[in-house]
């Protein structure tokens, strides 16, 4: 008998041994790295309707988050939405541009949808997200993808807020943040973002917790 | 005959018994150098280790007693040459601190030294002070948790620079620093002197994670000073109030 | 006794023989690893990119620039303001950000003498960057109030980890009539906050 015919088994296995070795010895990547990247990504196109689900976590314990996103344009503007829901005169520093991502969202009045991040992704693979920072006035607007007045529920953050309970509130300025801002189960918004003057933005995107996130490439713009 | 030989000699009760001890301490002469070696040798070992208890084997290890130094005398901790000028008690150091109601804060002055080439952070400078037998002390900056005097030495201070009332975050080579080490103690009435403890430091690498630097702070000096009593900052009065 | 001790010998002669040689091995193994330098430190070792005063270095993070470094006793921020028996270095620095995370975290001056002051009780003002937006910042370092012979002025992205990065290094002249008209001068370097934009 020829040492292949001997050995066919073990020869046979050996590519599967060596799959098996290298998916094993990828914990690292599975827990440090694709958790924390923009690892699960859902491509849509203006206009379109995109789905966005996961699971997250907090003090109560797990929760599920189902939103639906449409970017429906992006476009240079002179103004910015501000935290009364008005849009006033507005600028960035000297040699920047403001462009408005504009969207419309649906999701149960019931989720938390505060802390969600927009960004833009230009030409040259540069990335800017919504930030009060330097936008003049410094009035912007708090959440990038929620309308004041209207955010929906928080977060839980202390057990006091697991509960939220009238008689728990001391004085009108955290009562008037503890109370639910109810959100209408579909609306729209706008996020205003500083661009350089020589960017040209390529692509919109919008995330709640990484690694899920949203990408929508944009055709080129006046 | 010949004496020892076994068993059965006459001579009386008194031979008798000589000759039946002989006899038992050749047997045992004899069961003993039938034991392995290994067995020999531990025995031996742990017979040593127990005739050092009479010679003071079983006691503690001494603890290296603590120097007594003067004030504006300075003492190489390690990482920091460190000398204390005074301490003095108040309600409220500065502007930059806030009002303590039922309590003062402590302040010991001193100087601060870095004997390294290289920026220090500040927690070897947090570290090279102490209290001893003060009640009451803060933990830690903002953490509620009042120890009593026994434990006084665990309550870390906050080190502030002299100069300009900013928290002393680093220490840069060369510059001498006048600071001052600051804690929160609750309850009235200042003690007239407190015992003020220098801890040393050991250059080491930590086995857990093979960090090397400066651990295992530990006190190395002490001296007793007087506390002075001073009142507490207020804001001064602008022109036109009330 | 002796007939016992070396019969117990005897029967494991090789192993004993064998035994020995490993720790002989294993001791050599160490000293020789101690003495050969450490591959690692060469490897993740920061790249330096050196540039004068008014130079641009090309830096991952974007293009630095010192564009003037003066010195005084004070410096007074927008929040905070300090005070030194040494002498306060503040460089003004022209950052251009090519990526979205940039700024200048790490500052430090070094000399050949291998002392680094680094930022510490100083302060920078670069940061909070728009990629591809000029910015105009600070950096204030302590330093003792001597002569400092082959200064250097070293600037970085972040101080949290300085491996396989790079950073710029920027020589400066910090001879003894430097020093000490910084160190006489009371009068606070103003650090406010950085400016964007183009000039």
């Amino acid at each position: 008998m020829t040492w292949l015919r001997r050995n066919r088994w073990g020869l046979i296995l050996l590519p599967v041994a060596l799959l098996v070795a290298v998916a094993a010895s990828s914990s690292r990547l599975v827990h440090f790295w694709l958790p924390y990247v923009a690892s699960d990504v859902t491509t849509g196109a203006v206009g379109e309707k995109v789905h966005l689900s996961q699971e997250w976590l907090d003090r109560l314990g797990r929760h599920q988050r189902d939103v639906d996103v449409t970017i429906t344009g992006v476009e240079r503007t002179d103004v910015i939405r501000d935290w009364d829901g008005e849009d006033v005169p507005g600028e960035g520093p000297k040699g920047t541009t403001l462009w408005r991502v504009s969207m419309t969202l649906a999701a149960e009045p019931d989720q938390v949808l505060r802390g969600c991040v927009v960004e833009i992704e230009d030409t040259q693979g540069r990335r800017y997200q919504y930030d009060s920072m330097h936008v003049t006035p410094a009035e912007l607007k708090l959440s990038a993808c929620l309308n004041p007045d209207e955010e929906g529920p928080s977060f839980a953050f202390t057990d006091k807020d697991a509960s939220p309970s009238p008689t728990t509130s001391t004085d009108a300025s955290t009562s008037a943040l503890d109370t639910e801002r109810p959100r209408p189960p579909r609306w729209d918004t706008v996020a205003d973002i500083i661009l350089p003057s020589d960017a040209v933005p390529a692509k919109v995107r919008i995330w709640w917790d990484l690694p899920t996130v949203i990408d929508v490439p944009l055709t080129p713009t006046s | 005959m010949p004496v020892g030989s076994s068993g059965t000699q006459a001579g009386g009760p008194g031979g008798d018994v000589r000759a039946l001890a002989q006899g038992g301490l050749r047997r045992a002469l004899a069961w003993l150098r039938g034991r392995p070696l290994k067995q020999l040798a531990a025995w031996i070992g742990a017979l040593g280790l127990a005739l050092t208890a009479p010679f003071g084997g079983l006691d503690e290890a001494a603890r290296p007693q603590l120097g007594l130094v003067k004030a504006e005398q300075v003492v190489p901790t390690g990482p920091i040459d460190v000398s204390i000028t005074r301490v003095s008690a108040t309600t409220r150091p500065g502007q930059n601190f806030s009002e303590i109601e039922d309590g003062y804060y402590l302040l010991v002055f001193g100087t601060a030294r870095s004997t390294s080439s290289t920026t220090l952070t500040n927690s070897e400078l947090r570290d090279a002070v102490r209290l001893s037998g003060v009640d009451g002390l803060e933990k830690g900056l903002m953490i509620e948790d009042y120890l009593p005097a026994a434990e006084a030495l665990k309550a870390q201070p906050m080190v502030y620079a002299v100069q300009d009332s900013t928290l002393m975050t680093s220490l840069v080579p060369e510059l001498k620093y006048e600071v001052a080490w600051i804690w929160r103690r609750q309850g009235a009435g200042a003690p007239s002197s407190v015992d003020v403890q220098v801890q040393g430091f050991t250059w080491r690498q930590r086995v857990l994670d093979d960090y090397e630097g400066w651990l295992d702070p530990a006190p190395m000096a002490h001296l007793r000073l007087p506390v002075t009593v001073k009142p507490g900052w207020v804001r001064p009065a602008t022109e036109g109030a009330s | 006794m002796r007939g016992r001790v070396g019969e117990w010998f005897a029967g494991r002669g090789r192993s004993l023989g064998a035994g020995a040689l490993v720790l002989a091995a294993l001791a050599v193994g160490r000293v020789v690893t101690d003495r050969l330098p450490d591959a690692e430190a060469v490897i993740e070792a920061p790249v330096e990119r050196h540039a004068a005063i008014g130079e641009a270095a090309h830096l991952r993070v974007g293009e630095v620039t010192v564009r003037e470094v003066t010195g005084s006793t004070e410096w007074a921020g927008v929040i905070e303001g300090k005070r030194t028996t040494g002498v306060w270095l503040a460089a003004d620095i022209d950052l251009l950000p090519s990526r979205r995370e940039s700024g200048i975290s790490y500052a430090a001056v070094r000399d050949a003498g291998g002392h680094v002051w680094d930022l510490g009780r100083g302060t920078s003002t670069c940061k909070g960057t728009i990629a591809g937006v000029p910015m105009r910042c600070q950096v204030v370092i302590e330093l003792p109030a001597r002569a400092i012979p082959g200064a250097e002025l070293v600037l970085r992205w972040t101080d949290f980890d300085e491996r396989f990065d790079d950073q710029a290094v920027v020589p400066l002249r910090l001879d003894e009539a430097t020093m000490k008209g910084w160190a006489a001068s009371t009068t606070p370097i103003q650090v406010p906050n950085a400016t964007l934009g183009a000039p």
